[in-house]
């Protein structure tokens, strides 16, 4: 239907062909969750997620994925900051490896991972000679696969922030006799609360969508390295509405933790730190 | 003298080069025009920005001397400052950014915000304890400043531009309460302005900078009786 040409139309400045290709653009993004959701056993859903299997993936993920986001936040947040303060040289060079693995394909993070930290590999053979301790088909592989991914996500989050706060405060802070571990709590973690959240989201989305460094790296074994995305996948060979039900679920949580962020997420882009 | 600082910073095309000493109760005013080093100067003092030659000293102690390999770092001097905008803390009350100075060194909590309560008494605000610095206004979050700046009994005290955010309706009336405020104080002053008006109320003796070197130095008097460039000539003329 048209809009009416005696509508008050207020012109908001947007040339045609923008808006035409705009529209065209939303519809691409729209199509493939139309189509999912028009092929989806509604009446079934609560029956397959009560199923073990299911259950057990979906449980498997949100354990591993919020362990990685709380790794990630842990480990990130130092990195972050001396990426934005520190002076030192290659520091670029330093950036780009911390964040690689969040362009390369996931297989290739698999494949390093695996040819380092498995147990036949460079580094993990002595951690299963020493400590009998094996990252490979184990849900610390799990965990080490989605914070390999996941971290470079926060990190670039928090060190814009960390860029863009007023480092003056920090200077007054100190002025008044505040160690810099002591600003670093007071003043520096407070101004960038908001890129810590977006920051912490990013990172647990993508930590419960990682797929191909976790399979390659630490295996599916249902209960210990299946998580959902390894279960939807190999549920589309055996049972579609499997697979149809747990796209569901991470679309729905997906959709929920984008759009609960936008705001945090804008504030947090544009330096906003009240 | 309570303060000696004799130094030079050198950046890649700015050098700032000066000779500053204030006695205790001492207010000293820096002129210039914009660029000319002063905030800078202030930084020095403060250890926010480490000399290049020369040394700071402060009741004898060397605060830096690169020669010596002697920098004390901000955190440990006895030195208070007043930022230009004042940068209250934006997540803190009132009376927490007060506190804030006792509570880094270690002072319980009780105790600090005691402290801070009697300072927010002392520059009159001692309602406004529990808002947020965005809820007051312009001149009572320069005198929250002062208070947060006093509240380690600092030797030194440094204002940068402690007027220049202020409407031109409301900076009378701040800068006589500025004035009473810190004849109170008994530590060395320094006051950064670009107003020749504010430093003639607030201050006992000027230096005027231009391009990171003193062009002249003397009582407001003296200076505007026989201003030594066409800048200091210019920026007292109307005044004199």
């Amino acid at each position: 239907m048209k809009t009416s040409r005696s509508t008050r139309r207020v012109d908001d400045g947007a040339p045609w062909p923008v808006i035409v290709v705009a529209t065209l653009t939303i519809v691409f993004f729209a199509l493939p969750f139309i189509g999912l959701l028009g092929r989806t056993p509604w009446s079934d859903l609560f029956d397959v997620l009560g199923e073990s299997r299911v259950r057990t993936a979906l449980w498997l993920s949100i354990r591993t994925s919020v362990t990685s986001a709380s790794a990630s936040l842990l480990f990130g947040v130092p990195l972050a900051w001396v990426l934005a303060r520190g002076r030192f040289p290659g520091r670029s060079a330093v950036r780009a490896l911390c964040t690689m693995s969040m362009v390369l394909p996931p297989v290739v993070g698999g494949v390093a991972l695996f040819f380092s930290f498995g147990r036949q590999g460079v580094f993990g053979r002595f951690l299963d000679d020493w400590f009998s301790f094996q990252f490979t088909f184990s849900v610390w592989g799990v965990i080490l696969a989605q914070t390999f991914v996941a971290m470079p996500y926060l990190v670039l989050t928090v060190e814009a922030a960390i860029r863009q706060a007023d480092a003056r405060y920090e200077d007054a802070a100190r002025s008044l006799g505040g160690s810099r571990w002591y600003v670093f709590r007071r003043i520096t973690v407070p101004a960038i609360r908001p890129a810590l959240v977006a920051g912490v989201v990013l990172a647990w989305a993508r930590a419960l969508g990682e797929f191909g460094a976790t399979i390659t790296f630490a295996g599916n074994f249902p209960g210990t390295t299946q998580t959902m995305s390894i279960a939807t996948y190999l549920a589309l060979d055996t049972d579609a509405r499997e697979a149809l039900v747990l796209s569901v679920v991470m679309i729905a949580t997906s959709f929920a933790v984008l759009f609960g962020l936008r705001d945090r997420w804008m504030g947090a882009a544009t330096g906003t730190t009240r | 003298m309570t303060i000696d600082a004799r130094f030079s910073i050198v950046r890649a095309n700015f050098t700032l080069a000066v000779d500053v000493h204030v006695a205790p109760g001492e207010t000293l005013a820096v002129l210039g025009p914009n660029g000319a080093g002063k905030t800078t100067l202030l930084r020095a003092l403060a250890g926010l920005a480490p000399i290049t030659s020369g040394s700071i000293g402060l009741d004898g102690t060397v605060l830096d001397d690169p020669d010596r390999s002697v920098f004390v770092p901000a955190e440990k001097r006895p030195v208070g400052f007043v930022f230009q905008d004042y940068l209250l803390f934006p997540n803190m009350t009132v009376i927490e950014n007060v506190a804030f100075g006792l509570r880094a060194r270690g002072t319980d909590s009780d105790t600090a915000r005691a402290r801070a309560n009697e300072l927010l008494e002392w520059v009159g605000l001692s309602e406004h304890a529990e808002k947020k610095p965005g809820q007051i206004s312009g001149g009572q979050a320069q005198r929250v400043a002062l208070a947060r700046a006093m509240a380690v009994s600092p030797r030194l005290l440094l204002l940068d531009e402690p007027l220049a955010a202020l409407d031109v309706t409301t900076r009378r009336s701040v800068r006589s309460d500025l004035s009473r405020l810190l004849g109170a104080v008994d530590s060395a002053r320094i006051l950064v302005t670009h107003d020749p008006r504010d430093a003639r109320v607030l201050s006992d003796r000027m230096i005027i900078i231009e391009n990171g070197r003193i062009v002249q130095s003397g009582t407001f008097d003296t200076i505007a009786a026989d201003p030594a460039t066409p800048y200091v000539h210019e920026l007292l003329g109307d005044l004199s």
